[in-house]
Order: structure tokens, then C-alpha cells, then sequence
């Protein structure tokens, strides 16, 4: 009996023994099963591959026939995807092989025996290793795409100008891929254009139905048009006669870096409903914070909600509007190289809340202590603007020192589409803006388009009008009602 | 040797064994007075990277597993005109004697605008939404000397009965005078972020005082860093100083800045006090100074 138990206490020792020695090599248990984060699961949407990271800001298709004029298609427009893949599946195949260093004079000599062209405008800058990998170090502002009758040919421009001619067999599929199917007619503004701002007046007083005395020469006015268009002018329509005219004309000089393409067509457009996009605020929580439990909470008096580690902080406002600091990633100063900036910006946005249908790099500002990249939302062609809408995040090694996402995504039109009035009017309407502030004569046009900008908001859903956008240096962009061209 | 000899034998062996282990293991979970099996190196770090930063310690590292969770406080509401009944009562010793109050409007200096200015006897009390209150004294020369011992301001704060939750923390002094810290407290634990600071400075004693509403922890308490990987971390921050500081007390409690919002959670800290009056907390989860 004696010896049963002394077996039985030896074998309790030994277990015990064991399980103290365990105990203390491995510490002791946690007081409750940690659920280790999983990095992938946190991906609101999967990462872009590299192609689809930069699309160009426009796609311009030019024939031989149509001369001055060109069809341009902008971001979010089905053409423009249709286009879009045809043109990569050919730049694709330009590689170290194919292309070879060209100079302004040979460019020259193939774009005059072109009887066609496709360019992809790049705005940012495309890295050419996103289409082609190995390829020549090259970042991309224009890619062109000769057509000829067996071959076609690739002319990239980036710091330096590249070209190669590919031999294939142009059956009818791939013509007809690289050939728009619908019309888009645009005219391209250089050099000066003088505007007649009486013009704008009159027509204006004569809409609200007041008696006007026409201070004009007695030139017709479509025919006064035509004149200055072809001096490469906007027309100076109803002229005023000596001093009078000085007042009444504003010289607005295109930008030397500016193509700024404006429809010649008739440009229809409604207003649209938009709704904040719902974005799962503890997915966002999880994927900012690695370890949730780290991050406590803030409930602000507005109804934001702030989370914070002490190093970096998420707030989300009651709107939706999602906003992010790391202060402390400022102070670290490591390079970043704009690919790199690009490819972790797209994963990143992945990461914080995902890609949405229609959204585009618009923007890449290198600075010092990063980049900064902005991503708007296009509906027809035609970006969502407004105040603090859009996504900005700024970048460097180390990671993300800012973001901002306010996305909105299309439910519906509204109402009856309508022309945009000319863009002669709009721009006489942002320079009679623009002379309140500095009453010179003449300003620098930086750009001018169509946009949506959101308007008036209901519960849950946005209006967003049509617009026409128009900046000129010195001021803020002036956004322009399509119909009335009033000041949004 | 028969069987029966060998399992005494062997039995004495693990039984002896199994005391040496608890021991270690007590050892590890801090109870014991001696260093941890396989702690000397961290305390020699430890002791390098104090004499780095030229500080010295001079108080007890707290020892053991402590847990702690979020805790989640929202702002204090008061009405002035009831603060000031409070103040006045615990300085006259009756309510009977309604003080006149006269309210001043906003604060002129700059970066206080949002502070409103009360004066009610020779008192002055200036309040804010987000942040902490002050009470200025102008007393009689000879009324002042009656607030002036220690003591006696302890009275005064126990007599406020919205500040029944602080309790004595510490006192710094300087030419000026003697300033008097007190805490506030929640279940016995440190709620560093509610705080008095009694001056008792001759020409103006004065209150500044800054309460929050505890509503309770946030979630399951957890394992905190351990004091001495805090007092690692916070001194690969510490910038150091021209003399040489010293470690006076190391504590865990809990800290936050004074936000204007409607309820937050904040962080269990360890808070490192030194003797020339500096302050740093440093976040008990993350190891991440608390600003």
C-alpha cells in the first residue's frame, strides 16, 4: 500500500515539476485568447495591379480629315475605358527592344505621314515599368499611338522622347478598338484669348427681358466668332468702340503648360443624386490599428468619433468624412521614389477604405517629405468636386502621414439634361469674377472644365449640379452654374 | 539500493525541485524581494541607461503583473453660481452669508477668451468648458494667514464636497511659495488627469482645478507593460538635463490631456515624477509617452 503511494506522489511530483517549469519558461498565460490581426483580411477592396494604378487625364483621338479639331475623352466615360484597354494591351509591347531614343525632328517627320493618332495624356505621370516591366526607365506624360497601314507606331514622351514601330497584321478588330465609336469633338485654347464681356451682360440683361442698346459694330455675332477662332482668339463679340472697349475686353493668356480642350459640340448634362459611401468603421479602425484594442476612443462634442494611440489619430466625422494623422512619420525624413509612393498610395487606399468604381489619380505632388496624392470620383467624364470631397493622403517610407477620404457615389440623375452653356460665356462670367478682385485687364487661364459640383444635400443622398470649372491664377478655382452661370 | 529507497530518494529530489520552482515562479510574478531569475540583465540595462540620461532612482520599481483596462471619463458639469456657493461655504463656514457674484464676461487675455470671470467676495473664479477652473484668493493680510499652512488648505479641499475623490498627491516649492498637488481617484486607483494645485504663494493663493466624470471601464483589464520596459522606453525619449534629476516616484494610474468633447477613453499610464517638477506619463500599453 505504502509503495502505491509513493508511486502515486512520485508521479504527481513529476507532473508537477513539468508543469511549473513550463509555466515559468513560458510566462503565464494571457488573461483572454488575443485574436492575432490577419494584415490581408484588412483590405476593404484587393490591391490594383500596377496598369490600373494611373490612368491618363484624357485620351485624345485625332484624324487627318477633321484638322484642327480632336476627339477627347475623359476619365470615367465608357469610350475612354474602351479606349483605355485597347491602348495599354498596345503600349504593353513597347519594351527595351522596340523603342530607341528619338529627337523633336523625328517625331516630327512621323506625326506628318500620320493619317491618325490615339494620345494618352498622363497627368500624373505614368511609370513606364506599371505597363511594361524592365522597361526603360522612363516616367510617361504622353503616349502616342501612329496608326499606319501594317504597322503602327509608339511614341512616348517623358524626359526624353522614345519611339518604336511594331510590325502586326491590323486586322479590322483592333482598328475598330483604337477608334473611337462616338463623336467627342473638342477644340484645343492656346496663346490669348480676348473676351468681350459686354457680350455676357447684354445677353444676360436681354434674358431677364430689359431693354438694351446694342454698343455693337453691327457684326454679326457667330460671324465675329468665326473671325477670332481663326486667329486663334475667342471672339470679341459686340466690340465697344474706343475706351469703351478697353473696360469692356479681358485678356486671358492659356498657361504655356496648359492644353485646355473645350467641347465644340453641344455638352448635355443633368444633375445627378450622389450618397455618402458607407464605409465599415471598425474594419477602418482594424485596419489603421493593427491591434484595435490600442486605439481608444473619442466621442466629440460634434458627433465625431476620434481614435487615437497616442502616436497617430483616425476621426470620423458625423458625415462620413474620414480623416487621419501620424505626426510623428513627419518628423522621419526617408526618401521615397514616386513608383513606390504610387504603388503603396493605391495599396494603402485598398487597405483604408478600398477602391470604388470611378475613382483616378488626379494628382501627385512631390515634397519634401513625401508625396501627396489626391484621387477624385468621375461620373460621365466629368469629376465630383466640392469642398473636401475627394481622397488625399500623403506618403513616405515609413507610411502614411495623412489621409482624407470623402467619397460620394452616383444613385440617379435628376431633372431633364441640359446644354452647358459655351465656355466663351463661362469664361467672360470668371473674368468679370476675376476683375472685382484685380481689376487689371488681364489674367493667366490655367485651366478650364466640366464638373459636378456638390450642391445642396438632403438626408443620406447629395445633389450635385453640373459646373463649369475655371481657374485663373491668383483666385480660387470659381465653379459655374451650368444653366445660369451663377457662382456655387 | 531497492525500489522503495529510490522513490524517497526521488521524491525529496522533485519535491525540492517544485519548492525551488514556485519560488522562481513567485519571484516572477513580483511577491518576492529578490531579483527574478534571469533579470539581472535587464536590471543592468536598466541601471546603463539611467546613468546615460544622468538620472538616478530614487523609489521603488513597482513589481508584478499589473492589469489595468481603458477608462472611460466624460467632462465635468457645473453651474459657476454652485461652484461658487461651495467655495464660499467652505471659506466662510455657512452657506447663510450668500456672496454677491458678479459675473465679468469673458476672459480678456489672449488664448483664455474662453474662459468666463466671476468675482464674489474679493474672490475671483474663472471657469471654462473644456478646461481646468481657478479659484484666486484675495484675502485681508491678516485672513491670508490662517490659508497660508499646508494643513489648512488640505481642510479647504476636504470641505468642497465635489472634490470628495482627490486626495494627496504631492508638493513641489519654489521662491514663490509652496504648491500643494492632489489627485483624483477612482476605485482606489490614480486618476492622474484630475488634479488641484493649491498654491499657497503669499500675495495670491490660489485653486486650479480640473475634475472628470468617471463612467466607467471600457472594456475586460488587460496585462500592462511591465514598470521597468516604461522606464526603458522612457528614457530612450528623455532628453536630459543640465543637472542631474532624479527618479521620485513611479506610479500606474491613469492620464489624459483635457479634451473638449463628450465622453473619451483614456489610457492606464505610468506616470514618472522628477524631483525638479517634471512630469512624463507613459501610455502602460503601448510604451508611448502620453502628451
Amino acid at each position: 500500500m505504502m509503495e502505491k503511494i509513493k508511486s502515486g506522489v512520485l508521479a504527481f511530483l513529476i507532473i508537477l515539476s513539468m508543469g511549473l517549469t513550463y509555466r515559468l519558461w513560458f510566462g503565464a498565460p494571457p488573461l483572454e485568447e488575443g485574436i492575432k490581426p490577419k494584415y490581408e483580411d484588412a483590405y476593404f477592396t484587393a490591391p490594383l495591379s500596377l496598369e490600373e494604378i494611373i490612368a491618363p487625364a484624357e485620351i485624345i483621338f485625332w484624324k487627318e480629315e477633321e484638322k484642327e479639331k480632336e476627339h477627347v475623352f475623359r476619365r470615367g466615360e465608357k469610350e475612354f475605358v474602351r479606349l483605355l484597354a485597347a491602348g495599354t494591351s498596345v503600349l504593353k509591347r513597347a519594351d527595351k527592344q522596340i523603342l530607341s531614343r528619338i529627337n523633336d525632328s523625328e517625331e516630327e517627320a512621323l506625326l506628318k505621314t500620320a493619317s491618325s493618332k490615339i494620345t494618352f495624356n498622363f497627368s500624373p505621370v505614368l511609370p513606364l515599368n506599371f505597363l511594361v516591366p524592365g522597361a526603360t526607365a522612363l516616367d510617361v506624360h504622353r503616349a502616342d499611338i501612329i496608326l499606319e497601314e501594317r504597322y503602327y507606331h509608339i511614341i512616348l514622351e517623358g524626359e526624353d522622347k522614345f519611339a518604336g514601330r511594331i510590325f502586326m497584321n491590323l486586322n479590322e478588330q483592333l482598328l475598330n478598338n483604337l477608334v473611337p465609336q462616338r463623336s467627342s469633338l473638342h477644340h484645343c485654347l492656346s496663346g490669348v484669348l480676348t473676351l468681350d464681356l459686354a457680350e455676357l451682360t447684354c445677353r444676360e440683361l436681354q434674358e431677364k427681358g430689359r431693354e438694351i442698346i446694342p454698343q455693337g459694330t453691327g457684326l454679326p455675332a457667330d460671324e465675329a466668332k468665326k473671325q477670332g477662332q481663326a486667329e486663334g482668339k475667342i471672339s470679341a463679340v459686340n466690340p465697344a468702340k474706343g475706351n469703351e472697349k478697353e473696360e469692356t475686353s479681358f485678356s486671358l493668356i492659356v498657361a504655356n503648360n496648359s492644353k485646355l480642350f473645350v467641347p465644340v459640340e453641344e455638352m448635355q448634362a443633368g444633375e445627378i443624386l450622389l450618397k455618402k459611401e458607407n464605409v465599415d468603421k471598425e474594419q477602418l479602425v482594424r485596419a489603421f490599428f493593427f491591434d484595435p484594442s490600442m486605439a481608444r476612443r473619442i466621442e466629440e462634442r460634434d458627433g465625431a468619433v476620434f481614435f487615437t494611440d497616442g502616436e497617430k489619430g483616425l476621426r470620423i466625422y458625423p458625415s462620413g468624412l474620414v480623416e487621419y494623422t501620424a505626426p510623428k512619420l513627419e518628423r522621419v525624413f526617408t526618401p521615397v521614389s514616386y513608383s513606390t509612393a504610387l504603388q503603396k498610395g493605391a495599396e494603402y487606399l485598398g487597405l483604408y477604405g478600398g477602391w470604388l468604381p470611378g475613382i483616378y489619380l488626379v494628382r501627385a505632388e512631390g515634397q519634401s517629405e513625401g508625396y501627396r496624392l489626391f484621387w477624385e470620383t468621375f461620373y460621365e467624364g466629368l469629376p465630383i468636386r466640392g469642398e473636401r470631397v475627394g481622397c488625399e493622403m500623403a506618403i513616405n517610407e515609413q507610411g502614411v502621414l495623412f489621409y482624407q477620404r470623402n467619397f460620394y457615389q452616383f444613385i440617379e440623375e435628376v431633372g431633364a439634361r441640359q446644354a452647358f452653356r459655351p465656355f466663351e460665356e463661362a469664361l467672360c462670367r470668371a473674368a468679370l469674377i476675376y476683375k472685382k478682385t484685380f481689376p487689371g485687364s488681364e489674367g493667366i487661364l490655367l485651366g478650364i472644365e466640366p464638373v459636378y459640383y456638390l450642391s445642396s444635400g438632403g438626408k443620406g443622398t447629395v445633389k450635385a449640379t453640373p459646373a463649369w470649372s475655371v481657374s485663373i491664377s491668383g483666385m480660387d478655382t470659381i465653379y459655374l452654374h451650368w444653366q445660369t452661370l451663377e457662382s456655387l | 539500493m531497492n525500489l522503495s529507497r529510490a522513490k524517497t530518494v526521488l521524491i525529496c529530489t522533485f519535491l525540492a525541485l517544485n519548492i525551488f520552482l514556485c519560488y522562481q515562479l513567485w519571484q516572477d510574478q513580483g511577491s518576492g524581494k529578490f531579483e527574478p531569475f534571469g533579470q539581472k540583465e535587464e536590471i543592468t540595462k536598466l541601471e546603463s541607461a539611467l546613468l546615460n540620461a544622468g538620472l538616478t532612482l530614487e523609489t521603488n520599481l513597482p513589481r508584478g503583473t499589473e492589469h489595468a483596462a481603458y477608462l472611460m471619463v466624460k467632462p465635468w458639469t457645473f453651474s459657476p453660481r454652485e461652484l461658487i456657493f461651495c467655495f464660499w461655504e467652505a471659506l466662510e463656514g455657512s452657506r447663510k452669508t450668500a456672496p454677491e457674484i458678479k459675473h465679468a464676461g469673458r476672459s480678456a487675455e489672449k488664448g483664455w477668451e474662453d474662459r468666463a470671470v466671476y468675482f464674489f467676495g474679493r474672490h475671483e473664479l474663472i471657469v471654462s468648458r473644456a478646461g481646468p477652473a481657478i479659484l484666486n484668493f484675495h484675502f485681508k493680510e491678516e485672513e491670508a494667514k490662517k490659508i497660508y499652512t499646508e494643513e489648512q488648505a488640505r481642510q479647504l479641499v476636504s470641505k468642497i464636497f465635489f472634490l470628495h475623490d482627490f486626495v494627496p498627491d504631492y508638493t513641489t516649492s519654489d521662491e514663490k511659495g509652496k504648491v500643494l498637488y492632489f489627485r483624483q481617484e477612482y476605485e482606489g486607483c490614480p486618476l492622474y488627469a484630475g488634479y488641484i494645485s493649491f498654491s499657497l504663494f503669499e500675495r495670491h493663493p490660489s485653486v486650479q482645478f480640473y475634475r472628470l466624470e468617471v463612467v466607467g471601464f471600457a472594456e475586460q483589464k488587460r496585462e500592462v507593460i511591465p514598470s521597468s520596459m516604461a522606464l526603458l522606453r522612457f528614457l530612450e525619449r528623455y532628453e536630459g538635463s543640465k543637472n542631474e534629476e532624479s527618479i521620485v516616484d513611479f506610479s500606474l494610474g491613469y492620464y489624459t490631456r483635457e479634451y473638449d468633447a463628450q465622453r473619451w477613453e483614456i489610457p492606464p499610464v505610468w506616470r514618472i515624477r522628477l524631483n525638479n517638477g517634471e512630469i512624463y506619463y507613459i501610455n502602460a500599453f503601448t510604451g508611448n509617452p502620453e502628451i
